[in-house]
Formats: structure tokens, sequence, C-alpha cells
């Protein structure tokens, strides 16, 4: 039978807490009333209900995956590829496309897009947020331009920091590994007035790949420093206000970026040996890096009002500014300079591209003569071009300093209104303004500005307790593009409240990027020396047409998604037919330069991801895509591994010891298999309630000999490894 | 003869009304929708008796009851020093006996908690969540009395429980994420000084982004987001008053209700992939679960 022992009031609140206001007896009888906190418009969309296909990757699997970068994590959701172009540039893919950019999803860090608007590309090592402070990826797995506007054209990655209310104390972290591991982490949480605040302040390093497949040492290293202070303000019952600021730093690595129209023709001869002239000596002796150095800062406020439990009211804006510096000197024959080759260029760039050939000595001169037979007159061009070159080859090449400058500028604003109209309707209304700004001498000839407006809506309806509708659709008006408005519609039939079959079709654009749309890449001859040159214009000129459309997608898809509660298992399986036309395909360079909207390409095929909690202290956890494609550019062909997965097992062991075990496996990324067993084993030492440490060995281990993505991307051993040591207090 | 006889037979009458009838007399500090409930559903239930109402502010006389039931810690405190009659006090906590300070209750008083029982509220996290193990307890000092209860309600279930104080305010939300990552719910116990409107967002928004759930403490949580608690409606407390005037005095001087309910956030429950709770099934099994042990 219950015993009670009554104390005196005094003694119970000896420590300091405060005798309530509001006692239970007050709320059961309802003379106080308690704010709605998980109201219908804060509640996220259960799996089932979602209208397409969506991997999260929470806490667990971040740490179980031992992961430092984000790209290395998304290994796990179904259908991304991930692909290298050096340890310090990674392009993540759904599907496949280019493998070298990465231009067709879109990355949101905490609902800031971090996708570079010059450049159409993502640039995952310099984004200021620490992998300790992610509280989970979610990756919408097809387009979804209907709500995130264009360039969420394959997908959408929405990288989620942690609250910094569940964030408090110190925690130091410290990591050391093969390939020149090296990193630290550190961060403060404390509660000042009304607001939380987390502080963290973390450095990378490490050194990419080690060897090139001429078996010289690869220059990708990277190094990079970082902040981030994120706070949470409530500013009253119903309004919070959540703030961001955060900078980086670094240095990626980089060889000589420059190849000239006279190179080192070692690199071609079959013996590997140097012509005997003073250009071709000091051509093949010019080979200084040319390094990034790469500066990111931004600020972000998201101002959430709740109206009532059914109405809330949010506004979001951020600035950002990306700076990619990189400063080296090229040298090249003076006939770069010469209004013959450029006259040349601008007949016909692949002409240009043949005397590349011939001064490579790929090419005889009578094979150039026949590539010249079409435009007469412009061979003796040709010609002049080539005396010119001879005249200098015991003399040595030109020299100026090339800089590769590019700042990019961002901001945004962004309200949002959700309302749940009735139980069965709810909707999202909103509208969103956005400014760019490239600034780059030599790829933009100076400054371009780009203003976007988007108006959004989605509706959500529930008319009968098995079926859902929804209805979504976004305009949007981009100032060098035109506008847009893109659709998306989805029904989901319930077998089950958490059991669904889905149909989703949609429709997404990618707006071409001003690189590909408004490029006027240059160089501009500095600090000269060597032969005069007879001109300061350089042959070659990149010019963006300014009148590219935007790439278009047509999604259809099929899935169901259920989750078995009382075991713990949950599945999503989806099939997919995706086509996408007016694609820009054609690699971009300067001296090719010729962007279209000629392309196409479908994608079809079948993924599942399986979750299983299997016991109290094991998870198990499946992925698995199956691609089929049809691609118009060969250069598009070559990321789609047509089967891949990965497979993983977590387990809680006694002791505080948890340990997990990944396989992760394409058949073909970029023609190249990639297989990988990745583990993690880590104990925590001390106890939880004041001060406790993990340490923790990640071990990979390569079961191909490939190398990753391209040949060149090679490692001198198939392990890497690395520990870490993370003190919390 | 005729008149004596009648005057008899109402003497009769009255004598075996007198008998038979009683005046319950129900306090509580103000009149409201439950107050009502509650006197409507005591009255039905003793349709015999006589169940009056009345505020605690009326100057009017109380009428000489045979019973006193009060509604809230207010009422009972006044109730306490009020007559010789018996009482039974509702809608009181554990931590609102607490804080009345009463060294010891007369004889005469016999308590039904408003806070719900946690060995219910632990079956029904069981029925919830499979593969229970960890039940994690937020609390203070105030519920630190409580916690004997919890863990042998735990026991009894084969659960453990991760009992985690918190000394001071500012350390809340800290042993809140230590416990979440160590338990696999949120049970919350009879502790205003921690469950109230001030520091729910923050438990609840808290728990909620790492997929976990709040059990209780009480029926008005629900509708802000915790995801299921037993609770007794002002009709499952008329029957629990009934019941405890049927049993004799000595069986304890303060118990939980006998009747309850259970009422859940349908909307938490789909949003974290929860079955839908079915909150009159959920009842009838921990009721059955009760009387089978």
């Amino acid at each position: 039978m219950f015993k009670f022992r009554f104390r005196v009031i005094s003694a119970v609140f000896g420590l300091g807490m405060v005798q309530p206001a509001l006692a239970m007896e007050d709320l059961v009888l309802g003379r106080v009333e308690l704010p709605t906190v998980l109201s219908a418009t804060r509640l996220k969309q259960a799996p089932a209900e979602v209208p397409g296909s969506m991997t999260v990757l929470d806490r667990q699997l971040i740490r179980a995956s031992g992961a430092r970068d984000i790209p290395e994590l998304l290994r796990l959701v179904p259908g991304m590829k991930i692909g290298y172009h050096l340890g310090n540039k990674s392009n993540v893919n759904y599907h496949g496309t280019n493998v070298t950019e990465a231009r067709r999803l879109q990355v949101l860090v905490d609902g800031r897009s971090v996708y570079r608007p010059g450049l159409a590309t993502v640039d995952w090592t310099d984004i200021p947020l620490a992998m300790e402070d992610i509280e989970r990826i979610e990756v919408f797995r097809g387009p979804n331009t209907a709500a995130y506007g264009a360039n969420a054209l394959m997908g959408v990655i929405n990288i989620i920091s942690r609250d910094p209310r569940s964030t408090l104390g110190t925690r130091l972290k410290i990591t050391t590994g093969n390939r020149g591991v090296q990193d630290l982490y550190g961060s403060h949480g404390t509660e000042v007035g009304n607001t939380h605040l987390r502080l963290s302040i973390f450095a990378k390093e490490d050194t990419g790949f080690d060897i090139d497949d001429y078996d010289r040492e690869f220059r990708d290293d990277r190094r990079l420093n970082a902040f981030n202070l994120a706070g949470n303000t409530q500013l009253n019952g119903s309004q919070s206000l959540n703030w961001q600021v955060g900078a980086k730093e670094g240095t990626n690595q980089e060889d000589y970026d420059y190849e000239p129209m006279a190179p080192d023709q070692s690199l071609y001869n079959e013996d590997g040996s140097v012509p005997d002239f003073a250009y071709d000596r000091q051509i093949h002796a010019h080979y200084p890096p040319s390094d990034t150095s790469a500066r990111d800062l931004f600020a972000s406020a998201r101002w959430t009002n709740d109206l009532s439990p059914t109405h809330s009211l949010q506004i979001k804006t951020y600035v950002q500014h990306m700076e990619r510096l990189r400063d080296w000197r090229a040298c090249d024959s003076p006939v770069v300079f010469s209004p013959e080759l450029k006259a040349i260029f601008e007949v016909d760039p692949r002409l240009a591209r043949r005397m590349n050939n011939y001064f490579r000595g790929e090419r005889a001169i009578e094979v150039l003569e026949r590539d010249f037979r079409n435009q007469p007159g412009l061979f003796e061009q040709a010609q002049a071009v080539i005396a010119q070159h001879n005249a200098i080859r015991d003399i040595g090449p030109t020299c100026w300093d090339l800089g590769q400058n590019l700042r990019e500028s961002r901001f945004e604003v962004e309200i949002q209104d959700t309302l749940q109209l009735s139980d069965s309707l709810r909707s999202v209304f909103g509208s969103n303004v956005r400014y760019d700004r490239v600034a780059s001498d030599t790829l933009f000839g100076g400054t371009v500005d780009n203003q976007t407006l988007q108006v959004f809506g989605n509706l959500e309806f529930r008319p009968h307790e098995r079926w859902l509708l929804h209805a979504a659709g976004l305009w949007e008006d981009d100032q060098l593009i035109g506008d847009s408005f893109s659709p998306r519609l989805a029904v989901h039939f319930f077998l089950h409240p958490n059991h669904s079959l889905r149909a989703v079709y949609s429709e997404a654009v990618r707006s071409p990027d001003m690189y590909e749309n408004n490029a006027y890449w240059t160089y501009t001859p500095t600090n000269l020396s060597g032969p005069p040159i007879a001109s300061d214009e350089y042959y070659a000129l990149a010019q963006g047409p300014g009148d590219l459309e935007q790439e278009r997608m047509r999604s259809r898809e099929i899935g169901y998604n259920g989750h078995i509660h009382q075991i713990g298992l949950s599945i999503d399986i989806k099939a997919f037919y995706d086509e996408i036309s007016n694609m820009m395909s054609e690699p971009l360079q300067i001296k090719s330069f010729i962007p279209n909207n000629d392309n196409f390409a479908r994608f079809t095929g079948a993924e599942t991801q399986i979750d299983w909690q299997a016991t109290r202290r094991d998870r198990l956890r499946l992925t698995y895509a199956y691609i089929d494609f049809v691609a118009t550019r060969s250069l598009d062909q070559r990321l789609t591994a047509r089967n891949s997965g990965s497979a993983a097992w977590l387990r809680q062991w006694p002791a505080g010891i948890e340990s997990s075990l990944i396989y992760y496996g394409a058949d073909k990324l970029n023609e190249r298999r990639f297989e990988r067993l990745d583990s993690r084993l880590a104990k925590r030492f001390g106890s939880t309630n004041r001060a406790s440490m993990e340490i923790a060995l990640t071990w990979q281990h390569r079961l191909d000999d490939e190398g990753l993505t391209w040949p060149e991307n090679i490692h001198n051993t198939r392990n890497h490894y690395y520990l870490s040591a993370e003190l919390s207090f | 003869m005729r008149p004596a006889g009648i005057l008899i037979f109402f003497w009769l009458v009255l004598v075996a009304w007198s008998v038979r009838a009683e005046t319950i007399v129900v306090v509580a500090p103000e009149r409201s929708d439950l107050t009502d409930e509650f006197t409507q559903a005591l009255q039905q239930i003793r349709s015999q008796d006589s169940v009056q109402f009345r505020t605690l502010d009326d100057p009017s006389p109380v009428p000489a009851p045979s019973t006193l039931v009060t509604l809230g810690k207010a009422a009972l405190d006044w109730g306490v020093s009020f007559g010789q009659q018996p009482l039974i006090g509702t809608y009181v906590s554990t931590s609102g006996l607490q804080s009345l300070g009463i060294e010891s209750l007369p004889p005469r008083v016999r308590i039904l908690l408003a806070n719900p029982k946690p060995s219910r509220q632990i079956a029904l996290a069981r029925e919830l969540i499979p593969r229970l193990n960890k039940l994690g307890v937020v609390h203070t000092s105030i519920s630190q009395p409580q916690l004997n209860e919890w863990a042998a309600a735990a026991t009894d279930l084969g659960l453990q429980l991760v009992p985690v104080l918190v000394s001071e305010q500012t350390n809340l939300n800290r042993r809140l994420t230590e416990t979440l990552d160590t338990s696999d719910v949120l049970m919350a116990p009879d502790d205003p000084s921690i469950y109230n409107a001030d520091n729910l967002k923050t438990i609840l928004l808290t728990s909620y982004a790492r997929n976990k759930v709040m059990i209780g403490p009480s029926a008005p949580f629900i509708a802000a987001g915790s995801l299921s608690t037993t609770y007794s409606s002002p009709v499952d407390t008329a029957r629990s008053v009934q019941y405890l005037l049927e049993q004799p005095e000595s069986s304890g001087q303060i118990s939980y209700p006998h009747y309850f309910s259970v009422l859940s956030n349908q909307q938490v429950a789909r949003s974290l992939g929860f079955p839908p709770p079915d909150d009159a099934a959920l009842a009838a099994k921990l009721t059955d679960l009760k009387a089978s042990q």
C-alpha cells in the first residue's frame, strides 16, 4: 500500500528550487493552460506521408560511420554517387550525370543554401560546420524544385545542426591518423539569459591522395580552420530566434592549373625526354602550385512565431560570402597573345586545339594542314604562329601572373506561413527573394549580379484516412534566365497508418549557373617576363552565351514506405523514371567553352532502404539502388553505377563499447569498381553526469585496388585509419 | 386514528430516509465544467444521497455533511480544519500534499491522488514503446520521495529506472539530454518545478528532436505534446470516490483513483511513426493487467 511521508516545505525546497507557481492541481482543474509545444505546424511529417523518398541519416549513424566529411556519409544514401576530383574536392551526385561537376543537387545547411551560385557546385570541404555539430542529414531523393526552387533538380540535402539547447557543456576532440589526418574540435555550450549558445572551433588537415598514376606525389592536401557560433533565443512563449554565424579559412592544394599551348613535350614523348631548347627546359621546370585559399563567412537568422497551435509564421534570412583565391604564375609561348592565334580561335576553337596537338608533338604538320583545309587562308596564320614559336624556342617562355580569384556573395530572405486549416487540410505558402553576385576579373571579366524571386505553395489534403493528396508548386523569376513554374503532385494510399503506397509526379528545373551562361573567361598579362608579346589579349575567350535555357526534369515515382513499430523495422522502396531534357553537359574549359542545351538523360530503376533495430543493441541497415540510364553525352554516362548500396551493422556492447561495420559497394563509379569496408570501435569511459571520455578507432579498408573515381586518385595503402579521443564535461 | 396513522407513516418514512440518505458536500475553489461534471457523476452514482456543490468562498453556512469531498489543494486545506466528518480529498497531487506542509493527516481524511500511478504509467509506456528497457526520470528533490515507488514499479515489470536529479534549474537542459541519450522514454513524475509551462517547450522539443517521447505527467500535458498518460476523468474520479466510500476506512489513507482512462496525442504518435494509440483499448488492457496481477 502506498505510503507517504509529510515533510516541511523548507526541507524540500532547500536546494534552491523555487516553489512552483504551477501546481498539478491547477492544471488538472483547468485553472492554468499549457502552451501547445508540439503543434500541428511544428510536427514533422511521418515517413509514410512524405511526398517522395527520404533518407534520414541520424546522429547514431553519423557517429557510427566515423566519417570526417559529409560526402563520405552520403554513401549511406541509396542512389548517391560520391566521386573525388582531388582528395580535397569531392562531388556528390544523385543517380549520376557529370563526374567532375555536381550541379544538380541543392544543399542546405540549416536552411542556408551552400550551392555556389557562380560555379554551381558545392565545396563540401569548405562548409563551416563541424561533423560533431550535425544532428541529422535529411536527403530528399528526387526532384524538389516545387519546395526548394531551381537547382533542387535531382534532390535536396538538408544538413541540420544540433540545437544549442542540447549541447551544453564543453567537448574537446582530437583525431589523428594516416594520410595526414589531424583534426581538432572544441565546443562550449552555455545559457545566457533566454539564449542558448554554442561556440565551436575546429581544424582539419589531411594529405588527400598519395600518388598519381605517374607515381608522382599528389598535391591535394587540405588544411582548414573554422568556427561556428549558434544560438537559440526564446523571445517569448511563442516566438523564437535561431541564429548562426560562422567562418572558415583554409588552403586546398592543387597542382599547376594551366595548360600551355606549347607544353612540356616530355609528357607526350614516348621516351619522356625534354627537347634541348631553353623554352622546353624552362617550361618543363615551371610547375608551381595553384592552391586555392578558401574563405567562407556567413550569418543567418530564423524567426519563428507560433501564432497559434495551427498557425505559424517563419522568416529566415542569411548573408554569405565565399572567396576562392588562386594566384600563380603561368608560362607559355608568347604566341598565346598573338593576333593570328586569336583569329584561328575565333574561327573555330577546335582548330586552336589542333595547334595545341601540334605543339605537343602529337600531330604532324601535314595532318595539321588537313585540319585547316576547310578554312582558306587560315593555315598561313597557323604557319605564322608556328614560326613565332620557333623564333623564341632558344630564348624561353613568356610568363605572367595568373589570378583566378572568385568572390561570391549571396543574400536571401524568405517568409513562410504554415497553416493547419482543419484536421484534414494543411497549407504552406511563402515567398523568397535572393540576390547573388559573383566577382572575378579572370572568369567573369568583372562582376555579374542576379536576382531571384520565388513564390511557393503546398497543400496537403486528407479526404479519407486512407488517402492523402499533396499538391505543390513554385514559381520562380530569375533575372538572368527568366521565369519558370515547377509543380508536384503526389498521392498516398494507406494500407495501414504506418504503411503507405505513393505515386509522385514532379517537374523540376535547374537554372544555368552564372559561369555557364555569363562567363567572360580570359587571361590578362600582368607582370610579364620573357620574350615580348604582340598584343595583350589572350587568344582564348570563353564567353557564356547568355541565352541558355533551364534544364528540365520530369520525374515519375511509385513507392512504398512502411514502419513496423513492434519490431523496429522501416522499409522504403521506390521505382523511378526520371528524364532530364535541355541538359547542359559540355565540359567548360577556357579553350573549349560551348555550353548548350542539347543533351538528354534518362534514369530508370529502383532503390530500397531498410533500417531495422533488430534488438535493443543491434541496428541493421541496408541500402541498394539499381539504375539504368541513357545519356546522350558520354561524359554523363560514367558516374552512374548500375548497382550500388551499403550494409551496416551497429552494435552497443556492455561497458560503454560501441562497434559498427559498414560495407559500401558500387560496381562502376566513373568506370571503376568501389568497395570498402569501414569499421569503428569506440569505448566510453566515465560517468554520464559529470565528465566522460570516448576513444574511437575508425578503420576503412578498400576491398578493390582501383583509383578512387579517377585512375590517378591512388593511396599507398588500402587501409585508412584514425584514432580520436573526445572529452566531454 | 387516521391522521395519527398518517403521521406515524411519515415519521417512519422520515426515519428510514434519514438513515439511508446522506448529504455529500463537494467543495472546490471555484465552479468549472470539471467540477460540474464531477458533481453530476457523483450524484448519479449516489442517487439516493444529496450531493451538494459549493465553492470555497461561498459565505452561506455549510450544511452538516455526512461526507465532505474536496477538489484541489486549497479545498483540502480548508476541509482538514472544518468539522469532524469523513473527508475525501480529490485532485490533490503528491507534490501538492507535500507543499501543504501538514505534518500528518487526521484519520478521517482520505486522499485520492491526482497524479497518475507510476505502475500504470510504466505499464502504459511498455504497451506503447517496443523493447522498452530504460525509463528516464528527470526529477528534483520535490519528486525524490516518489522515486522508490517508480523504481519498484519498474522492477515489477522487469524494467530499469534511470533517475536523473536536477539540482539547479540551469542544469535542466544538460540533465535532460543525458537522460534522453541513455534511456528509451522520458517518464514524467509529479514535479511541477520541472514539468511546467516554462520548461515544457525545451523538454518536448529536445525529446522530439531525438525521436523520444514523454509519458505523463498528467492529462493537460498531452495536448502540449506529451505522447500519452493515464489519468482520471471527472467520472473516473467520482466512481473512485464511490469505490473508496465502499472500502473500510482502514484500507489506507492515500491512494490512487481506482478508475482511470488513457489519453494520447494522436498527432505526435503519427509523426513519430507510432501506430495510432487506441486509448480505450489501452485503458482496458492496463486494467486487465492490474486485475491479473
